[in-house]
């Protein structure tokens, strides 16, 4: 089943930006680089059920940098803010979940929205269809339809 | 084939919806091919036994979702989004009765949309807003620009929709809240429910629209916010109708779509006349149920009451409160013993009422419950002897852009983030207490063994979980 799934994400360069793949199953289905800083919506059509792996990479150790008082105060990396397929958001709680982050030269697997490091996300898309799986994952969509404004 | 039009599931409920059929018969009066399908009743009927019915009710009017439901949730979207898609429809017209419908109706569209892309989706009813007196359309905006639906059509729809095939997108209604109520009701064709299959229904019967709005002009009620004149078909245009559907289906039970059947006494006594001449002359005789007002006994004298029962009508009659300053004072203009004349008549001819209360209105004290609870016990042999009655209760909502949301500073109403859920200094009455009250209230007439129709089951439930999260913080 065609689908797409939306990143949409904030991009924070220092020495240019992240570089960012990523593949469907094993299909590469987009490659950026050189992002502007700010909002940036990445939508990639993937074939369901499958699994999305994105590949980061172009973090070196001279891009995030820091004050005297080891604050961050420029840094390379990409926030993911919100994951939508076929424009249906999924929760942020339920977002961070599914990602599977992998960073290079660890086995150590973390859900992380910031993706300031060289490695890869793994996102599982199971069931027959995203209905299903929205609906395993208990995903709703919020309309706060029953409040007062 | 044009358009499809098909009503969303989310009235939980066996009667047929009017609208896919109605819209179908506008469009095709157009020149336009057109199917009218009613999946609300086809899906009911599919969940109304399951022993998970709670939870698939939470599931559509709350978007809760029961890890035991989930695999009959996605059943029933993947059921309603196929046989949809399977009309190939160049239009997808989804209808929407009430606001319970939207939750399925938002899944509905992502199934559809990740099925086929390219499907036109156009959603409409009252039940594309939160409430029907608001002008709000967050609902369908919120869709549109997530590209579950290409469009929306705001208030009346049966010209709009025609304009809307026309791709006259700037005809009123169509993707705004600015919409134009229809000027004359006798000139929309009759509804054609060709794609139903009547005969599932339990019991078959044939929705008919015979008015829109409303005589009075209630303080709670939002559908005189909405359509603010009131509309009537003539007496004669009316039965037309109900001679066409009960010889083309064979169905002789009509239901009238309406806030009240009998808001022009003088088409509400033609039609009357109508009907009891063709129950006269026919084996097969015609019966009726619709919304009616009461009045004293000069204005609805014996004589309608023999009409009534000879036509077979049956009553659902909005009686609010039985405290009688209440009622007067909220907008419906009767006193005490026209009820009582109204349940006389009922009893004495065999009439079937529903009686509709409020249950805890803003005004109502203590001892206005106490009161309450004795009327019907005072009447409790007098309830018991009609033949067919039923009470369905509801506990009070203020509902958003009425003038009883309007008079908050008047009767020092603070509310709270549902309609259900608020309070006055003026009676001292919380929303815990008047929650205690209508089940009191509910069990006392059980016990008095006076039907009860749990109509409001789910309004409660969120009345209670609201009052339960506001007590916790």
């Amino acid at each position: 089943m065609n689908t797409t799934l939306t990143f949409k994400c904030t991009n924070q360069n220092s020495n240019g930006s992240m570089h960012l793949k990523i593949f469907d199953n094993k299909q590469l289905v987009y490659s950026g680089q050189d992002f502007a800083e700010g909002a940036l919506t990445i939508a990639v059509p993937v074939s369901w059920p499958t699994t999305v792996t994105v590949l980061l990479s172009n973090k070196t150790g001279n891009d995030t940098v820091m004050d005297e008082n080891n604050t961050v105060v420029r840094d390379k990396g990409i926030f993911l803010e919100q994951l939508l397929v076929n424009n249906f958001p999924i929760e942020t709680k339920v977002m961070e979940s599914l990602l599977e982050c992998t960073k290079q030269n660890s086995k150590e697997i973390t859900n992380d929205v910031y993706w300031g490091f060289n490695g890869r996300v793994r996102i599982q898309l199971t069931e027959s269809n995203p209905t299903r799986w929205f609906l395993r994952l208990n995903n709703t969509f919020q309309l706060n339809r029953l409040k007062w404004k | 084939m044009d358009i499809l039009f098909c009503s969303v599931p989310g009235t939980m409920s066996y009667t047929p919806v009017l609208a896919p059929a109605l819209l179908k018969a506008c469009a095709i009066r157009a020149g336009f091919s057109s199917t009218g399908i009613d999946l609300n009743a086809e899906i009911y009927a599919r969940i109304a036994r399951d022993p998970n019915y709670k939870s698939i009710e939470k599931f559509f009017k709350l978007q809760e979702i029961d890890p035991v439901i989930k695999d009959t949730i996605g059943d029933l979207i993947e059921y309603c989004g196929n046989k949809i898609l399977s009309y190939n429809a160049k239009i997808i017209g989804l209808s929407l009765l009430t606001q319970d419908s939207q939750f399925f109706c938002l899944w509905l569209c992502h199934y559809i949309k990740t099925v086929n892309p390219d499907a036109k989706i156009l959603i409409g009813g009252s039940g594309i807003k939160a409430y029907i007196a608001e002008s709000d359309v967050s609902f369908a905006e919120i869709l549109k620009t997530h590209g579950l639906i290409n469009d929306y059509i705001y208030g009346d729809g049966e010209y709009a929709v025609v304009a809307y095939l026309k791709n006259n997108l700037s005809f009123p209604g169509i993707n705004s809240n600015q919409w134009e109520p229809i000027k004359e009701l006798n000139e929309l064709p009759y509804a054609d429910f060709d794609d139903y299959d009547l005969s599932k229904y339990d019991p078959p019967v044939i929705p008919i629209c015979d008015s829109r709005g409303c005589v009075r002009t209630c303080e709670f009620c939002d559908i005189i916010e909405h359509w603010k004149k009131y509309q009537y078909r003539t007496a004669d245009n009316i039965f037309a109708e109900m001679v066409y559907q009960l010889e083309k289906y064979n169905i002789t039970r009509f239901t009238f779509y309406n806030s009240l059947t009998n808001g022009n006494m003088k088409e509400f006594g033609k039609l009357l006349d109508l009907i009891c001449d063709y129950n006269d002359t026919h084996e097969r005789t015609m019966s009726w149920i619709g919304y009616f007002i009461v009045r004293n006994s000069r204005q609805h004298p014996e004589a309608m009451w023999e009409k009534i029962k000879k036509s077979n009508g049956g009553l659902i009659l909005g009686i609010e409160s039985v405290v009688e300053p209440v009622r007067i004072q909220l907008g419906k203009n009767f006193k005490n013993e026209d009820i009582d004349y109204h349940l006389d008549m009922a009893k004495q001819y065999e009439v079937p009422l529903l009686l509709l209360l409020i249950i805890g209105y803003p005004t109502e004290t203590k001892r206005d419950f106490e009161y309450t609870k004795q009327w019907f016990i005072d009447r409790q042999e007098k309830i018991n002897s009609i033949p067919n009655l039923t009470v369905m209760a509801t506990i009070a909502a203020i509902l958003p852009n009425t003038g009883l949301d309007r008079k908050q500073k008047e009767y020092g109403i603070v509310k709270g983030e549902v309609p259900t859920v608020w309070m006055t200094p003026v009676n001292a009455i919380s929303t815990k207490e008047r929650i205690e009250y209508l089940n009191e209230f509910l069990a006392l007439l059980t016990e008095l063994k006076i039907p009860v129709s749990h109509g409001n089951e789910n309004t409660l439930e969120v009345a209670e979980q609201e009052y339960s999260n506001f007590t916790r913080l």
